[in-house]
């Protein structure tokens, strides 16, 4: 039975059966009635009317018995739904959040072996530039500063070795064909139908009627409109009107996020790991947007909006089109 | 003397990179911005282009595009931590000659170069 009908039979159930235990003692006492009335006994002596009564009190006595035990069964099967339904919402919350949680990781990752990329990049190429030194000087004072380059050069190597083969090891089977051609609105409306949204905010998608699909990698384009609408959506935000809205700009599609929350305290800031500083979620969202954007040939932008509000825009790749 | 043009908004790794070539007997140009790239190439006089994609303001796609519509045959390699990214396909169908991944693997760089440029 479906937990809104066993709720409904909980709350309601008792009408019925009291009205039903009210109605076959009534039936039972009218029908002693019609038989004394039937066998002649239609002037009743006052020890038949006492036995007439004291028939009809215990017969309601055990009607009532009766549903009161079918109500005590009743509530036990309730109540054990309702703890099965417990159980089982406590157990969806826990695997909703595990792989919410794991797939943040994810991006957290890719964000930070992307963010490493550049620092690694510097430090091997000072390396070289440090051995190349060494080769210019004494011999007696090039052998420490070759030592120090060549431990630099090892320590740079294994840090590279890790990054990649993180990134090599989250790639999903098939990696060649990650990327396809994807439609942004049917990905921003799933978005929007699944996020809970809060009281009060109200979310407008629009897109062009000729939209282009965008050449990407579903998954990590997900991930990109999910931090996009967590933005705008999540406080500190306190937005109560967010337009998202998608148009073909030159070789790209242009996904743009409105909001008429708070603003941004520094536009050019709002994309870097850690900022603002007041969540974890919030400070990582946008520079996971910006890194799957990247990652795709794309690019970000943030602003403020002249009558108040919050303006983030992604552009990126087109696919092909179909018509 | 073959004349490089290296754009990168890493400024250390972009600066490092300038000094290994310049080592190697390149003249290098080191810019920061794909805008500043632009503008540089208008001038003219590079024989080679070294370039990162993922940039603020200018998309390196965008400077790639820019480059083979203005010159068809100058050797463009790209540099950028996203190598398996849509970007650098598009980048090799716009006609850069290889992606490198970051680190720089400096030797293949340096080979890249010498088998690009005329001696």
């Amino acid at each position: 039975m479906p937990a809104d009908d066993l709720e409904r039979v909980y709350r309601w159930g008792w009408l019925p059966l009291i009205g039903g235990c009210v109605a076959v003692t009534a039936a039972m006492l009218a029908a002693s009635e019609l038989l004394f009335i039937h066998y002649g006994f239609a002037d009743p002596t006052r020890l038949q009317r006492v036995l007439h009564l004291v028939r009809g009190a215990v017969m309601s006595f055990a009607l009532a018995l009766f549903a009161g035990w079918y109500m005590l069964r009743l509530r036990q099967r309730v109540e054990a739904a309702r703890e099965s339904l417990r159980a089982q919402q406590a157990a969806f919350a826990r695997r909703a959040w595990k792989t919410e949680q794991a797939v943040g990781l994810g991006a957290l990752c890719r964000l930070l072996v992307h963010e490493i990329s550049d620092p690694i990049n510097g430090l091997s190429l000072h390396c070289r530039l440090l051995e190349r030194a060494a080769g210019r000087m004494e011999p007696t004072d090039a052998e420490p500063v070759r030592r120090i380059a060549a431990q630099l050069r090892d320590d740079t190597e294994r840090l590279q070795g890790l990054a990649a083969s993180y990134v090599e090891g989250n790639r999903a089977p098939g990696s060649s064909e990650r990327y396809q051609d994807l439609s942004l609105e049917e990905i921003v409306r799933a978005a929007v139908a699944a996020h809970p949204c809060p009281e009060g905010v109200e979310i407008v998608v629009e897109a062009a009627s000729d939209l282009a699909p965008v050449h990407a990698e579903p998954d990590r384009l997900r991930q990109l409109v999910e931090y996009l609408l967590r933005n705008a959506i999540d406080p500190p935000a306190g937005s109560h009107r967010v337009r998202v809205s998608m148009t073909n700009d030159g070789n790209r599609v242009l996904l743009a996020v409105a909001d008429d929350g708070a603003g941004f305290e520094d536009p050019a800031s709002v994309f870097r790991p850690f900022y603002p500083a007041s969540s974890l979620r919030a400070s990582l969202g946008l520079a996971i947007v910006r890194d799957v954007a990247r990652e795709h040939g794309g690019d970000t932008r943030a602003a403020n909006r002249e009558g108040g509000g919050a303006l983030l825009s992604v552009r990126l790749p087109m696919g092909e089109r179909t018509s | 003397m073959s004349r490089l043009l290296i754009v990168d908004d890493d400024r250390v790794g972009v600066s490092a990179l300038a000094a290994l070539l310049e080592d190697d007997g390149y003249q290098v140009v080191a810019l920061t911005s794909s805008a500043g790239g632009l503008e540089a190439l208008s001038a003219g006089g590079f024989d080679a282009v070294i370039t990162d994609l993922e940039m603020p303001g200018l998309h390196g796609l965008e400077l790639v595009r820019a480059i083979r519509e203005c010159s068809p045959t100058l050797p463009i390699l790209i540099v950028t931590g996203y190598t398996n990214s849509p970007a650098a396909a598009t980048a090799v169908a716009y006609g850069a000659r290889r992606v490198f991944p970051k680190p720089v693997p400096y030797e293949d760089l340096l080979a890249e170069l010498g088998a690009a440029l005329p001696h």
